[in-house]
């Protein structure tokens, strides 16, 4: 076990999966650090005839 | 058939027409003699159906304009009577056939691209661009130049253009596009490919049509500034390849998308000519110059998201890294923006490749139940225009949700009602 046990502090190789918004990902990814990305967005949330509409339509 | 089953069936056609589709630039017409239904008292204008005390300043602006340069009035007091009174009609190019790019202003005279797809026999028409502008910074000279850009267009580059477009067999335009987008165009911001392709396809027929040295060498200095030339003939032969997918029942396709400075419309295929509308939203981007703030822009303009409509544009961002400029983008953000827009889409247009992407075809045909689904709406590439006219800037935005869930609220009426 390293002195610091926080991985982003202690200098080995990071591994990433950036789940949701992409902009983190890319971040880390200018700074040379390995990331997967994970499309992923919360639910959208709808009135009950659009929700309804939805299960129906699609 | 389930509901469903019809649906997917009718979407699966709606795309297939874009892929069979083959526009074929065929003349540049006056929109008198082009469009179905066009009279010299009828003004055009960009985006969905608006009331004239509803529309932005640079709209209104522009149809008063074209009121006197028709010759319909003398003043801009007597042209606003004119409308006032209904003795000049005001209605969206959408509506008869064409699509304007910004605020779309086209009266009869204006010259138009005329494009063909002989597939699906279906017509596309869209109003060539008057130039760069210039007097921005004084509405009188704006306007004193804009229409003499116009005159120039209506008496000299028109016909000239179409003598030349004639003595070709045609221009297909989808090569053009294509080629355009191997050549790092996405084909809505950045046409400077496709400009050169165009120009590269019209110069020997522009050599054996016009024998006035002097006018070839205006004609020839237009098109080598005018590097979005391209773009309106790609509009009319997206407003073709859309107006092929309209019309298709069961169909939850997008149709037609357009804005107004305002409101921004789509249609739905499996929906007649209705159009659903919510407010334009606002462009993140970059001015062209420092004086300009977003206090001096009006809100998302023009038809020009027609190239969206068709899966180009902002639906194929990553073919055009350069763009990221404008919104302080990356490479890998266009990236992810086409992957979000290959989520509500039916399918991947293999004629239209992404290089940059493998490879892989713009996602197209925007299906409302899968934006309402993810949340995700068409991302759109455009251009900025200023409260009193002009083009100031460039970036993106997207289509507001509320057109999306209108259309289908008024969908699922109709569909599960009969269904």
């Amino acid at each position: 076990m390293s002195e610091n046990p926080n991985p982003l502090l202690s200098g080995a190789p990071l591994h990433i999966a950036n789940v949701g918004i992409e902009l983190i990902g890319e971040n880390l990814e200018r700074q040379d650090v390995k990331v997967v990305q994970v499309r992923w967005h919360p639910p959208v949330r709808h009135d009950e005839e659009l929700t309804a509409l939805l299960d129906t339509l699609l | 058939m389930t509901l469903k089953e019809k649906i997917e069936a009718a979407n699966r056609e709606a795309f297939s027409r874009l892929h069979l589709a083959k526009p074929v630039w065929v003349d540049v017409r006056p929109a008198i003699d082009a469009l179905p239904g066009m009279t010299r008292s009828t003004i055009l204008h960009a985006g969905p159906p608006i009331d004239w005390n509803r529309m932005c300043p640079p709209q209104k602006m522009g149809v008063v304009q074209g009121i006197l340069h028709e010759g319909l009035a003398e003043t801009e007091e007597a042209a606003e009577a004119l409308i006032a009174s209904g003795a000049v009609t005001v209605a969206p190019c959408h509506e008869y056939g064409a699509v304007g790019g910004m605020a779309g202003i086209t009266t009869a005279s204006s010259p138009l691209a005329v494009v063909h797809d002989p597939v699906h026999d279906s017509w596309g028409y869209s109003q060539l661009f008057q130039g760069p502008a210039t007097g921005l910074q004084d509405r009188a000279d704006y306007n004193r130049e804009a229409r003499k850009r116009w005159t120039w267009l209506e008496q000299v580059f028109g016909p000239t253009l179409s003598a030349a477009v004639r003595a070709t067999p045609g221009i297909p335009v989808k090569p053009v596009m294509a080629r355009a987008l191997e050549m790092g165009d996405e084909c809505h911001n950045r046409n400077s490919a496709g400009s050169s392709v165009i120009l590269n396809a019209l110069i020997m027929a522009l050599y054996d049509t016009c024998k006035d040295h002097d006018r070839l060498r205006e004609i020839l200095a237009y098109l080598k500034i005018n590097d979005q030339f391209s773009l309106c003939v790609s509009m009319a032969a997206a407003k073709a390849m859309a107006n092929a997918v309209g019309g298709i029942e069961y169909s939850t396709v997008v149709s037609a998308m357009c804005r107004n400075g305002v409101d921004f419309g789509i249609k739905i295929s499996g929906m007649g000519d209705r159009w659903y509308t919510a407010p334009a939203n606002r462009i993140h981007g970059l001015y062209f110059s420092s004086e300009w703030t977003d206090a001096d822009a009006v809100p998302d303009i023009g038809d020009s998201s027609i190239m969206e409509t068709i899966g180009l544009g902002g639906h194929v961002q990553a073919a055009a890294p350069v763009l990221q400029q404008f919104v302080d983008g990356s490479f890998a953000h266009a990236q992810s923006v086409v992957h979000k827009m290959e989520q509500i889409t039916v399918g991947a247009l293999k004629e239209f490749k992404i290089t940059t992407m493998d490879f892989i075809g713009a996602p197209a045909g925007i299906d409302i139940r899968k934006v309402m689904k993810t949340g995700i709406t068409p991302v759109i590439d455009t251009a900025i225009a200023h409260r009193q006219g002009g083009v100031i800037g460039a970036g993106q935005t997207t289509a507001p949700m509320g057109c999306f869930a209108e259309a289908l609220r008024d969908f699922g009426r109709r569909y599960t009602e009969t269904a």
